[in-house]
């Protein structure tokens, strides 16, 4: 589905205020453009200090009466499961990022300050709602983190583990291109592009579809909208890498294979259908998402990972 | 009960390692997970090491040595990590006073994520490629009972 200029405008220009009424799926699919028409990272700059919102303007009063009223324990802990995924990532990719810094393009580290500036923006967004729509407490952003521990598949630690030890081999050698690769590829295309991107819908659809948790619809969609700027730039730095060294792509392929072995595996159910969602759905928005991430950077897949992608159990987390 | 970083404790690493996992663990998680971990298992072979970065005056060693023949432990030593590192495949490190809340029962999964634990060599892709083996490792280790030493080293 391609858009059309005025969906493009509304999702570009809106205030905070306005993403609470933009429908999510149209945020979903201003992420993706052909490969030529990847933003430069200095516009992607700009963007960011047109759309960046505060999250102190939020107010959570109406979610936390939606959250005791119009909910129930079936689909409040469906939605724990899913969102406390988001709640962890976040804080995963906003600590993760610092050491991509040194060894990148000049104009793309003038965007890299706003998307770690985001990533931070982003963990606040969520220990708020997690303080004051589902009650924890606690003295640090930590504190709350550790009380929504035990809502996260233990599967988690797959791809987040991969990237806490991705970040330690590039603080030890950042201007290592393989390695950069890696890294981008675990957390642009895989974390960022398709985890988060799949999994976003399902809690704003829920909220969009049953007209619950206002400020937890306006700020997530803010957050999406975010995603896709961090995506559109990875993109490009992926594009870039690879147009200097084609064959940097067999990085892109080893990490996909070792992302999707450990994405085989999951250690518990997860029950999407209090928010009317189905494991299905799930892994086909998977499979979608990364066909569009390695379309925007021209890569194809080989048979045996699109097999191994056929496979995988959704992690239900993103940053 | 045996010394950390003794001998006799990883001779008890070594068969609850190759015991693992006990009913109960077993029943927490889905068969796709257990049916998971014996798919890695064949890939793993060659040894992993363990070391403590600080480790206190009067242990054995600082560093256990796992040998794996397809996903069984083969071997399980205590020495230094001079001696264990070159032959090892992968090579964990933390501090002594993250050994400590390991034994203590902070979660496995964390000490990866929160990097507690860092890979010292081996390459990463291929460390983490049999992820959930690895993890399931951990909770074998910190299941075993293990006296420690009270002077946590300045
Ligand atoms: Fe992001
Ligand atoms: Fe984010």
């Amino acid at each position: 589905m391609t858009m059309t200029d005025d969906r493009i405008d509304t999702v570009e220009m809106t205030d905070l205020a306005g993403l609470g009424h933009t429908d999510i799926d149209d945020v979903l699919d201003y992420v993706h453009v052909p490969t030529a028409k990847l933003p430069g990272y200095l516009d992607l700059y700009d963007r960011y200090l047109r759309q960046r919102w505060n999250v102190n303007d939020l107010d959570f009063t109406q979610d936390r009466a939606d959250w005791a009223d119009k909910m129930n324990d079936d689909s409040r802990n469906s939605f724990l499961s899913i969102a406390s995924g988001f709640h962890h990532g976040e804080r995963q990719v906003e600590a993760e990022l610092a050491p991509l810094f040194f060894g990148i393009p000049e104009d793309y580290k003038v965007f890299l300050t706003s998307h770690l500036e985001d990533e931070a923006r982003h963990t606040v967004f969520f220990d708020r709602f997690y303080r004051d729509v589902v009650g924890l407490e606690g003295d640090g952003i930590m504190d709350v983190l550790d009380g929504s521990w035990g809502y996260i598949q233990e599967t988690f630690v797959g791809p987040f583990g991969l990237l806490a030890y991705l970040t330690d081999d590039l603080r030890r050698d950042p201007y290592n291109k393989h390695l950069q690769m890696k890294y981008a590829t675990t957390y642009m295309i895989w974390i960022e592009g398709v985890l988060a991107l799949s999994v976003m819908k399902i809690t704003l659809n829920y909220a969009r579809d049953f007209k619950v948790l206002p400020a937890y619809y306006t700020g997530f969609t803010a957050t999406c909208r975010d995603e896709a700027r961090h995506v559109q730039g990875g993109m490009r730095f992926v594009r870039q890498l690879l147009d200097e060294d084609p064959s940097y792509v067999t990085d892109i392929h080893d990490t996909l294979r070792t992302l999707l072995t450990m994405g085989a595996a999951r250690s518990g159910y997860v029950y999407y259908e209090p928010l009317g969602w189905s494991e299905e759905r799930v892994q086909a928005l998977f499979m979608d998402q990364l066909h569009k991430k390695l379309a925007m950077v021209g890569v194809s897949l080989p048979a045996d990972l699109e097999e191994m992608l056929s496979m995988v159990r959704p992690t239900l987390a993103g940053g | 009960m045996a010394a950390f970083m003794s001998t006799q404790w990883a001779q008890q690493v070594k068969a609850q390692a190759n015991s693992w996992p006990d009913a109960e663990r077993r029943a927490s998680k889905l068969v796709d997970f257990w049916d998971w971990i014996d798919m890695v298992k064949p890939f793993v072979t060659g040894r992993l090491s363990l070391s403590v970065r600080d480790m206190p005056d009067g242990a054995e060693g600082d560093t256990l040595c796992l040998e794996f023949e397809a996903g069984v432990v083969t071997d399980a030593t205590v020495c230094r990590r001079a001696a264990a590192e070159a032959g090892s495949a992968f090579l964990l490190a933390g501090s002594y006073q993250d050994w400590m809340s390991m034994l203590d029962g902070y979660d496995v999964g964390k000490m990866v994520m929160y990097r507690k634990l860092m890979l010292e060599k081996g390459d990463t892709l291929a460390f983490f490629t049999p992820a959930f083996f690895w993890t399931e490792l951990l909770a074998a280790i910190q299941s075993v009972p293990a006296e420690t030493f009270d002077a946590v080293p300045a």
